[in-house]
């Protein structure tokens, strides 16, 4: 599981480097997670997956598991999801539980 | 991975476990995809197929392993998939159609599966067949 934290002002980007994150890699990828954000300050931390072409059932139930680890002081965001991978969000309304945004945080600032 | 293609479909066996799930998933649709689908409807078929198969592996062959047999059928642009396991059998009522309750369990790690299964399938059915489970549907465009 290639996960590569950044750090951004008010939080920690990471970037999903795996083309899926399905049954075969749901367990390692709440791992990582878990790993590169112990530890880490800031309120955010924002998954760029756009490099993510699949994910399923389990592969959701790890986002979420995450995002229950990183509460109550952090926010678990999603950034740049492929139509597919978004669809299985909306589907499952898991749309109503994380932000999902287009771009990144950084790319939103240098547009706005 | 022993399969075979012919012109109407292909037909898949590999053993139950998430590595060759996502094995045969991967040959049906990753380029150069073995099944000739438009880009959303392939997205729903690897979708549908990686929760029918990783219920197999996680529910149905629990103790012992086993083999997975998938066919996947094109017929005049619809996708139907047969798959057949040894495992147990599914438990009553596990591919009914979910009620409205089935997605207001909050925030549930869990759960999702046949909640997929059934809203992007249609006709499908569940036979307990002499020790075997086998499932039929068609894929939504």
């Amino acid at each position: 599981m290639q996960l590569y934290p950044r750090p951004i002002p008010d939080g920690l980007i990471v970037r999903v480097a795996e083309p899926r994150i399905d049954a075969a890699s749901a367990i390692a990828f709440k791992d990582a997670m878990q790993a590169v954000t112990q530890d880490q300050p800031g309120r955010r931390v924002v998954l760029d997956l756009a490099e993510v072409g699949f994910i399923d059932s389990s592969g959701l139930g790890a986002v979420v598991a995450v995002y229950k680890l990183l509460q109550p002081d952090r926010v678990l965001e999603l950034a740049r999801l492929a139509p597919s991978v978004e669809r299985v969000f909306r589907l499952t309304r898991m749309d109503r539980v994380f932000a999902l945004h287009g771009d990144l945080p950084e790319d939103m600032r240098d547009a706005g | 991975m022993p399969g075979e293609t012919a012109n109407e479909g292909v037909c898949l066996r590999f053993a139950a476990t998430p590595a060759s799930v996502r094995a045969a998933l991967m040959r049906l649709f990753d380029p150069p995809s073995a099944l000739p689908l438009a880009a959303d409807h392939a997205a729903t078929a690897q979708l549908v197929l990686a929760e029918v198969l990783n219920n197999i592996v996680e529910h149905a062959y629990t103790c012992d392993g086993g083999d997975i047999a998938l066919t996947c059928r094109l017929t005049g642009g619809d996708l139907a998939v047969r798959v057949v396991d040894r495992g147990c059998p599914l438990p009553k009522g596990a591919a009914e159609p979910p009620g409205p309750a089935a997605l207001a369990g909050g925030l549930s790690e869990g759960g999702y599966g046949w909640f997929l299964i059934r809203s992007l399938t249609r006709d499908l059915t569940y036979h307990r067949r002499a020790g075997r489970n086998v499932l039929t549907f068609y894929v939504n465009p």
